[in-house]
């Protein structure tokens, strides 16, 4: 089966001539911790139940790594000082008298593949949507590493400051819905 | 070149050792291979992601190798300047050098 990266692989392969596709798996790996680190594109809502009394919750996505907790709700109306102390064991401020269901948003990032030929999964809308992000990091890293037949700091250079700037255009777009000229917060309707 | 046994026929095609008995041992072609691929953990460790450096023996002669595609011949050219390095009298050192100059300079540079 075609991967998602295949296009992202098949410009890299031609853009570093004698690049060895270990390399650039291994890398593109690292491309994605940083992307979805610094433009918390990679958001999951999950469900989860506090019971009454107690102040911890386990919660296990069903791919990726959990990064942060952006946003807790319970009935649509925010919960706040929610911590996660370590990685999916979330902490409430205090116990509750009942039982409640929460739902989380949480920042994601990839895991470790565990074979050689494996790519990091990730949601194939954000390979789709962002290739041009990923393709520039990883030209970026790769034409950092010393002493290859493509090693190109300056090039490193040029793909490291577009790779910067589609991180911040990404998170961005994100950010206000992927909408022209919007930002997040709007006047409430009252109509 | 997907097997060992391929690289070993090219090998001795540059090395003009076509006809048995071999001027040149199939044990010390196989050992400039090995050494090859510890020459470019060295200088490549990216070709070496997530796995161990290869070792082969006679006994994988028939098996497919792993040689990261595009850099078989540099292998070969390992494989040739190390067994010429040792003193015989159908070769000169300066022959052998240049082979693993080569390989160097494939696994380092555009060239």
């Amino acid at each position: 089966m075609a991967s998602p990266f295949d296009r992202i692989m098949n410009t890299a392969r031609m853009r570093l001539p004698g690049a060895v596709d270990d390399a650039m798996r291994q890398e593109l790996f690292e491309v994605c911790l940083d992307f979805f680190r610094d433009a918390a594109i990679w958001q999951d809502d999950i469900e989860f139940v506090l019971l009454a009394g107690g102040i911890r919750a386990e919660v296990f996505p069903q791919a990726g790594r959990i990064l942060k907790i952006m946003e807790v709700k319970a009935d649509g109306r925010k919960c706040f000082g929610f911590r996660m102390d370590d990685e999916g064991v979330i902490v409430a401020p205090h116990p509750f008298s009942k039982t409640i269901v929460y739902t989380a948003t949480f920042m994601m990032t990839v895991t470790d593949p565990v074979t050689r030929d494996a790519f990091p999964i990730i949601p194939l809308e954000i390979v789709g949507r962002h290739h041009n992000v990923f393709l520039e990091g990883l030209l970026a890293k790769m034409m950092s590493h010393p002493s290859k037949p493509y090693t190109n700091i300056q090039m490193a250079a040029y793909h490291q400051n577009r790779f910067k700037g589609s991180i911040s255009r990404a998170r961005n777009e994100k950010h206000t819905g992927n909408a022209m000229g919007a930002q997040r917060w709007t006047f409430p309707r009252f109509s | 070149m997907k097997t060992i046994q391929d690289l070993l026929t090219a090998s001795r095609a540059l090395l003009q050792d076509q006809m048995e008995p071999y001027r040149y041992p199939t044990a010390d072609l196989i050992m400039g291979l090995n050494l090859g691929l510890t020459e470019a953990y060295r200088l490549r460790p990216d070709m070496f992601v997530r796995r161990e450096v290869p070792f082969f023996t006679i006994a994988d002669i028939l098996n497919s190798h792993t040689l990261p595609q595009g850099y078989q011949s540099a292998f070969l050219y390992y494989m040739i300047g190390h067994v010429q390095l040792r003193d015989a009298e159908d070769t000169q050192d300066a022959r052998a050098g240049v082979f693993i100059n080569k390989f160097t300079t494939q696994l380092l540079g555009m060239a």
